[in-house]
C-alpha cells in the first residue's frame, strides 16, 4: 500500500514534519516551552527528570532522548538544557549526530547566561530550522516504512474480544505489507510468556521473551507483590475473565499472530521488521513514549473506559469496542469497534477498517487527540532511590 | 478452529439457543444448560476433566470438572495452567 511521507537523510520516512524542542532536564522545561510557544511547527517535549539519575535509569533517559530525536516524524531537534545535568546536552547532541544527518542544535541556559538569552537563541535556531522544514514535500513510499506502536489503557470486558483482536488483525496486515509492529506492556505478558515464546523467530528471541517476563516477576516478588495471584482482578472475574492466561491473551492479541522477530529494550529501535516485542511498563504514557523513541511514527491505542491521550511526536488513533464509551467520549475516541460485540461485523472487517484508518492518518489526516494538540509524553524512570519512604 | 468455549455477547438464559460465530459465519448452535452473564463463556463442546480449555486458539486453562456442552465456563470449573489455587 502506497503512502506519501517526508523522507529523512537517514532513509526513514516521517508521516509528520516537526521541529522537536527537547528538554534534557526538568530545570530547562520552561525555557524549552517558551521557545516552542513562539515558533509554529515545533513541538515541546518536557523532561520529568534528566538529572539525579544513575545506572540503568540514566541509560534509559539518554537512550530515550536520542531515540525521540531520531524518530522519523522529527525533521530536526533543538536540545535545551541547563548545562550541569546528568544527561549532558552536548553529549546527547553528539550521539544524535553519530546516528543521523538530521539537523540538531544545542542551547544551554548556563552557557547563554540566563533564560532570556537562552530563549532568544533557541527561537532564532528554531526559526531557521522551521523555515528549512517548511519547504519539504511528501514523497511516495509504502507501508513497509511504517512502525506501528500498539498499546491499551482503561481496558474493560470488551477489550479482549473486540478492539484488541481487531487491532491484531490490522497488525497482521501491516506485517504482511513489510511494515513493523511494536507490542509492549511487559506486565501484561505475564501468563502468556510461553505462548509468546512459542511464536519467537528463534531460540535467542524465545529466551529473551522468557527472561524479561521472569525478571519482571522477580522484581514484583522483591516488592512482595504476587502479580499472578492478583490477576484476574475481581472486576475482571465479574466481567467474565476466568484465568490469568485468558486476561493476558486478550492484551497481547493487539500484536496479531505473526512471528516475533526481535525483542528490544525500552526506547530502543529495532533492527528487524515484522512483529517486535518492546519491554515497556504498564503505564500507557510511558509505554507509548518508549515506542516513539524506538521509531514508531503512529500509534493505535485500544480502550474500554476511554482516554483522551495523545502524543506530541506521533498521531494516536483511539479505538473502543464499548459502544457506551464511544458515545460518551465521542470527542476523544476515533473508532467504534462495538459492531464486533453486537455480532454485526467480524474482527477481520473491523481490522481492515483500522488498517485503512492508519493509512489515512499516515497520509496526513488528523486524529482527534492530534487536533486538540494533546501531547502526553513521559520517559520511564526506574531506580527512584534518593529518599527514604 | 481449536476453541471449545465462546464468549456470549448478550445475557443468556437456560435453554436459549446460542449461535456460535467465527468471523462472519455461524459455525454451530448450542443450547445453554444454565444462565450465563454477558461476556462470560459457554462450552461449545463437552470438555473432559483435566482437558485444556481453548479460547483465541490458545489454552486459557484446564477443566477442573467434566464440563457439559452449553454449560457456563468460569472460575468454578476451570483453573489456570500456571497457578495452583
Amino acid at each position: 500500500m502506497k503512502i506519501n511521507a517526508y523522507r529523512r537523510p537517514d532513509g526513514k520516512y516521517g508521516i509528520r514534519n516537526k521541529v522537536l524542542i527537547l528538554s534534557t532536564v526538568g530545570c530547562a522545561n520552561e525555557v524549552a516551552r517558551l521557545i516552542s510557544s513562539q515558533m509554529k511547527g515545533t513541538i515541546y517535549v518536557p523532561n520529568s527528570k534528566g538529572c539525579g539519575q544513575i545506572g540503568v535509569g540514566a541509560q534509559i533517559m539518554r537512550r530515550a532522548l536520542v531515540g525521540l530525536s531520531l524518530n522519523a516524524n522529527v525533521y530536526g531537534t533543538i536540545i535545551v538544557g541547563l548545562g550541569c545535568e546528568t544527561t549532558q546536552p552536548h553529549e546527547i547532541c553528539e550521539e544524535i549526530k553519530k546516528k543521523s544527518d538530521k539537523p540538531v542544535d544545542v542551547v544551554t541556559i548556563q552557557e547563554e547566561g540566563g533564560t532570556l538569552n537562552a530563549i532568544q537563541k533557541g527561537i532564532r535556531l528554531a526559526r531557521q530550522m522551521v523555515e528549512a522544514m517548511s519547504g519539504m514535500r511528501r514523497e511516495e513510499t509504502d507501508m513497509s516504512s511504517i512502525i506501528l506502536a500498539t498499546n491499551c489503557g482503561g481496558s474493560d470486558a470488551t477489550s479482549g474480544i473486540s478492539a484488541n483482536p481487531a487491532l491484531g488483525y490490522c497488525s497482521d496486515i501491516l506485517v504482511r505489507e513489510g511494515g513493523t509492529v511494536l507490542l509492549g506492556e511487559t506486565t501484561e505478558f505475564i501468563g502468556t510468556e510461553n505462548i509468546l515464546a512459542g511464536r519467537a523467530k528463534d531460540a535467542g528471541v524465545k529466551n529473551v521473551i522468557l527472561k524479561i517476563v521472569k525478571d519482571l516477576e522477580s522484581e514484583f516478588n522483591k516488592l512482595g507483590i504476587d502479580i499472578q495471584g492478583a490477576n484476574p482482578t475481581p472486576g475482571n472475574i465479574e466481567g467474565g475473565l476466568s484465568t490469568l492466561e485468558e486476561k493476558a491473551l486478550g492484551g497481547i492479541s493487539k500484536g496479531g499472530t505473526s512471528t516475533i522477530n526481535e525483542v528490544v529494550r525500552y526506547g530502543e529501535a529495532p533492527t528487524s521488521r515484522g512483529l517486535i516485542v518492546m519491554d515497556t511498563p504498564g503505564y500507557d504514557i510511558e509505554s507509548v513514549t518508549g515506542m516513539v523513541s524506538g521509531g514508531a511514527q503512529i500509534c493505535v491505542f485500544t480502550t474500554g473506559r476511554g482516554t483522551p491521550t495523545g502524543n506530541p511526536i506521533v498521531p494516536v488513533i483511539k479505538i473502543t469496542g464499548n459502544r457506551q464509551t464511544y458515545d460518551n467520549m465521542l470527542d476523544n475516541t476515533d473508532m467504534d469497534m462495538s459492531s464486533i460485540v453486537s455480532g454485526r461485523r467480524s474482527i477481520a472487517d473491523c481490522g481492515r477498517d483500522i488498517f485503512q484508518e492508519v493509512v489515512d492518518v499516515c497520509n496526513g489526516r488528523y486524529t482527534k487527540a492530534e487536533s486538540y494538540g494533546f501531547s502526553d509524553i513521559s520517559i520511564y524512570r526506574n531506580e527512584e532511590i534518593w529518599c527514604s519512604l | 478452529m481449536k476453541d471449545n468455549v465462546a464468549t456470549v455477547l448478550a445475557p443468556v438464559q437456560i435453554s436459549d439457543s446460542v449461535l456460535i460465530m467465527y468471523d462472519n459465519d455461524v459455525i454451530t448452535d448450542v443450547c445453554a444448560v444454565e444462565d450465563i452473564a454477558m461476556y462470560h463463556k459457554i462450552a461449545i463442546e463437552p470438555i473432559q476433566m483435566g482437558a485444556n480449555v481453548y479460547k483465541y486458539g490458545e489454552a486459557i486453562g484446564k477443566a477442573r470438572d467434566f464440563i457439559y456442552k452449553g454449560q457456563h465456563v468460569h472460575i468454578h470449573n476451570i483453573g489456570s495452567l500456571m497457578i495452583k489455587k
